[in-house]
């Protein structure tokens, strides 16, 4: 039963994904894999729930409402880097992208149907380039103001075309907002958010925990 | 064991035969957890730390170690239950949770269907198993969960206080489950509990497992034996440490030293009597004849109630009987419907206290409520927190916490405190600190409130409220209470005298078991395999995103709704409803494409430049959006996210593990409304309120903090999930599936017919 599945550790004294250092070629754990669903999950939610107060913004914007869009467009980026730097495991971040887009497609329905999951894959791919660059192991400010330009520009392309945007005056300014938005939002902000997520502990069986933590010291007596 | 904390458990030697039933005994924070996650593969596979000496489980082919092999391997012959209800079951349906199990251990998928109905049926919950978990109460819950992990004939079963969040019949129930789970497979027990009493129910000491391993703080082993030598022994000793205790054997170490030890007096206070001040006491709030309960559904009626100052005073009530209710009014978080409530500004702390933080560290908590520096410093010290000042509050243990938010509440300086369930799921000690606190609270002249459902807390209690049927009973004195064994079970503080003859369970709706096929939708088009409408929707997306003329589209969009309204059987104005978001985004994308691309202007003595070209490419665009959305709306009312990812895995090969992990992740996001309700509403309180005593609303920087403490919430949850699907033996391994989905003719007639009407506008637009 267990000879078909490789074993999440060997050595009892390691953290649950060790060796932070050189990512392992085998396939995610359910913890991992359960992890990037939820990642995805809640930021679809929140999103939706931000966007609730957005609309009302972007009613009163008008015409302009549709540039609006670009503005907000980095906080689609954000759950590609965050689950990347938890789990540093390559495709991760794609992989939570697309999820994110199925919940969206398969549970919410979106005006875009199945398409999304392109553009979720076009995204999650720019996100998480900068990151295999550095053959995750870097997760400093500029690799995540890196992938948050990525990000937004690789799938503009194909947004662009999609939507029409080729052939309008805008299409400048657009790309402008939008890369941006990238940055600040799905990039900056992704490494605000990890950081405020380690200091509470929660990701301290993560990755992510086992980069920063030292040996399991000794039993300490009570 | 060792966790990274340094905090360990063991070193314990010893073996659990076939069969044998086992209490582990010990306070809070010794790692009764730790070692049940241990046993379960959870360690090191799923929790950091380090297990030295050797842990082995007799599986069938052979000894399993837990330790090198994590939870898959030992899934076999473990079930584990925890105390969350909440995250016992993780698909949307009771029946395929159950059935989860069975389909690791490869059981032939034409006997899964018996074996789930036999095991629901010994939980007596064979009527729910096509319910959705969250239409289900805790008891309930529990009992399903504890139907999953018995299953698949499991040999040793791992409880971590199953009862934490019931009340008596609750614990009634699941302790009967347990017993017949037992009598069922044979499986030997290790159960974690600190409601002891409850859990013996009437038999008293009898009514616990015969053997006993009892911890102490540090988590070494004090004694390992039958459990009323055990505790003969060592009860002193564990009582010391913070332990709970069965009553029988509380009131046998008092008997046995009658001088009353003043000097432990945070262990102590549990049993503290009230220091009675009987003059004459300041009201600070009075509910009048008050109506209570979302609107549309009365909770409580003709509710009367005083919170006098210096008083502390327990409400007390069925799982459900509305105490957070009343709360909720008293704390003016919810309105008053009928009837009125006068007096000053009360603070709530709630029954998760991480719900309600909102500062990065346990000194900022403080600091949070604009109280003088010195008055902060005073609290951090009287929390017994001041260690931890500059840690994240997120990283206390839970009696920590506890105490954390009760302070915070205290320093805003309210008259009148009030606490959901302040000891739930604390040991001994960690409870007496919680009342303690609350106990000088009152005696420092404020008015306090708390829920409780247990019957030691009531004790140091002024006054008990009951809450039953829909009323408020009372109030009473804590000891008139306790004679009551009539009002005790309406209280839900006692279960009725027959215990092991549980409540009927309500059947389902339909009262389905496991057995019959789950019902069949109405709609035509919800019949139709879910594989096919999401291949078909694709197939339309892509013929649209080809076409730039609004003719065709147009076309489709008109076909489509009809098919839709025939199809669903809505009716149009239902449709155009359900499309409002869409239409609101199809509209900016019209308008933008109208003004902004250049070309021919028919209208050139407007203000804006309008291009022919514009307004073609604009409706097109708009139209596109309009045709995929509506698909994408049909689709969804079409299938459920169940039969969706059943029909991925028998015609797509979605695997198992990818496909039930995200059938976990919707039923997660079916709960995040409701826990971001809770969220926000404990966030509110924590803000100054406003001039009426109303929590203020909430501006953007604190709805940013309540979206990180969801996420916060959401990771702990995953980790719990996937513990659950693990332990149910999800893995990607060879395994069996117990509902596939068969393809129809009439899912070919659909497919020929949507392909040929589609030709069909296309070549007549030609």
């Amino acid at each position: 039963m267990t000879a078909s599945r490789p074993a999440p550790a060997s050595d009892t004294d390691t953290a649950p994904a060790p060796d932070t250092a050189a990512p392992r070629r085998t396939p995610l754990t359910l913890r991992e894999l359960v992890l990037v669903v939820v990642l995805g999950v809640v930021f679809g939610f929140l999103y939706w729930v931000f966007v609730q107060a957005w609309n009302a913004l972007a009613i009163v914007m008008g015409p302009a409402g549709d540039i609006s869009q670009h503005l907000v467009f980095g906080s689609w980026l954000l759950v590609a880097p965050i689950a990347l730097a938890i789990l540093r495991r390559p495709g991760v971040g794609v992989l939570a992208e697309m999820l994110a887009a199925t919940i969206e497609v398969l549970f919410l329905g979106s005006p875009v149907g199945p398409l999304l999951l392109l553009s979720a894959a076009l995204q999650g791919i720019g996100s998480e380039l900068p990151f295999a660059l550095t053959r995750y192991r870097r997760y400093g400010w500029g690799v995540f103001a890196a992938s948050g330009a990525l990000g937004a520009s690789l799938v503009f392309a194909w947004t662009a075309y999609r939507m029409g945007w080729y052939g309008q005056d805008l299409l400048a300014l657009r790309l402008g907002i939008q890369v941006l938005s990238g940055i600040v939002l799905g990039g900056l902000l992704a490494k605000v958010i990890v950081r405020a997520l380690e200091r509470t502990g929660v990701l301290s069986d993560f990755a992510i925990g086992a980069a920063s933590a030292g040996a399991i010291p000794e039993r300490r007596a009570r | 064991m060792v966790l990274p904390s340094g905090a360990g458990v063991g070193p314990w030697s010893g073996r659990i035969d076939a069969g044998e039933q086992v209490l582990l005994l010990g306070p809070s924070g010794c790692g009764k957890s730790t070692l049940l996650r241990a046993l379960a593969g959870a360690i090191p596979s799923h929790q950091r730390g380090r297990v030295t000496g050797t842990v082995r489980l007799a599986g069938e082919d052979g000894p399993i170690d837990p330790v090198a092999d994590g939870v898959l391997a030992a899934a076999p012959v473990l079930g584990h239950l925890g105390q969350d209800p909440v995250s016992g079951v993780c698909l949307p349906r009771i029946a395929d949770d159950v059935a989860l199990p069975l389909e690791s251990a490869c059981t032939p998928p034409e006997r899964i269907g018996a074996r789930v109905h036999a095991s629901l049926e010994a939980m007596e919950v064979g009527g729910l198993a096509h319910r959705d978990p969250s239409t289900l109460s805790g008891g309930q819950l529990q009992r399903a969960a504890l139907a999953a992990a018995t299953a698949a004939g499991p040999r040793l079963l791992l409880l971590d206080e199953p009862t934490a969040m019931l009340d008596a019949d609750g614990v009634a129930a699941v302790r009967s489950a347990v017993e017949s789970a037992v009598a069922r497979t044979g499986c030997a027990v290790l159960l974690v509990e600190h409601r002891l009493d409850e859990w013996a129910g009437e038999r008293g000491l009898a009514g616990l497992p015969q053997r006993t391993i009892a911890l102490d703080r540090s988590g070494r082993v004090l004694a390992d034996g039958p459990t009323g030598e055990v505790l003969a022994a060592h009860g002193a000793a564990l009582r010391d440490q913070g332990s709970w205790l069965p009553r029988e054997i509380e009131e046998r170490l008092d008997g046995a030293r009658r001088t009353p030890s003043a000097g432990a007096a945070s262990t102590e206070s549990v049993s503290m009597a009230p220091a009675p001040s009987r003059r004459a006491p300041q009201e600070l709030l009075r509910l009048r004849e008050a109506t209570l309960g979302p609107a549309g559904r009365d909770v409580l009626t003709g509710a009367d109630l005083t919170v006098r100052a210096g008083h502390l005073l327990a409400v007390v009530g069925r799982n459900g009987a509305g105490k957070s209710t009343l709360l909720g009014a008293l704390s003016r978080l919810d309105p008053v419907r009928v009837g009125r409530l006068d007096g000053a500004g009360a603070g709530l702390v709630l029954q998760r206290p991480e719900a309600q933080f909102v500062a990065d560290t346990v000194a900022g908590e403080l600091a949070a409520s604009g109280a003088a520096q010195t008055a902060q410093d005073e609290m951090l010290a009287r929390l017994d927190l001041a260690d931890f000042a500059a840690q994240s509050p997120y990283r206390l243990s839970g009696g920590q916490q506890r105490r954390l938010s009760l302070g915070a509440m205290l320093l805003a300086d309210r008259p009148v405190l009030l606490a959901d369930e302040p000891g739930y799921g604390l040991d001994r000690a960690a409870q007496g600190a919680v009342l303690a606190l609350l106990r000088e609270a009152a005696e420092e002249g404020r008015g306090v409130v708390m829920t409780t459902h247990d019957l030691r807390s009531i004790e140091c209690a002024d006054e008990v409220v009951v809450i039953a049927d829909g009323r408020l009973h009372g109030p009473v004195a804590p000891g008139e209470l306790l004679a009551d064994g009539q009002l005790l079970h309406r209280a839900g503080l006692r279960a009725r005298d027959e215990p092991h003859t549980a409540r009927p369970v309500p059947m389902a709706p339909e009262g389905l078991t496991a057995l019959d096929p789950p019902p069949r939708p109405r709609a035509p088009l919800a019949r139709r395999d879910p594989s096919v409408l999401l291949g078909l929707l694709t197939a339309l997306s892509i013929v649209c995103i080809a076409l730039t003329d609004p003719g065709p589209l147009l076309g489709l969009y008109l076909l489509l709704a009809g098919g839709t309204m025939l199809g669903l059987r809505i009716g149009p104005f239902a449709l155009a409803r359900a499309q409002a978001p869409f239409v609101l985004f199809a509209v900016g994308v019209f308008m933008v494409n109208v003004l902004s691309r250049p070309g021919h202007e028919p209208w050139p003595e407007l203000p804006v430049r309008v291009t022919c070209e514009g307004i073609v490419l604009g409706t097109a665009l708009a139209l596109r959006a309009l045709v995929i959305g509506l698909g994408a709306l049909t689709v969804v009312r079409a299938t459920d996210p169940g039969r969706t990812m059943t029909s991925l895995r028998t015609h797509a090969r979605l695997p198992a593990r990818i496909s039930l992990a995200l059938l976990a992740g919707q039923r997660l996001l079916e709960d995040l409304p409701r826990r971001w309700e809770t969220i926000t509403r404990a966030h509110r309180l924590r803000r100054p309120s406003s001039a009426d005593g109303t929590p203020a609303p909430l501006g953007p920087r604190a709805m940013l903090r309540c979206a990180f403490a969801l996420l916060v919430d959401a990771i702990r949850s995953s980790a719990r999930i996937a513990f659950a699907l693990e332990s149910r033996g999800l893995g990607a391994g060879e395994r069996t599936q117990w509902r596939t989905a068969a393809l129809t003719r009439a899912d070919g007639a659909l497919v020929l017919g949507v392909v040929l009407t589609v030709a069909a506008v296309l070549v007549l637009s030609w």
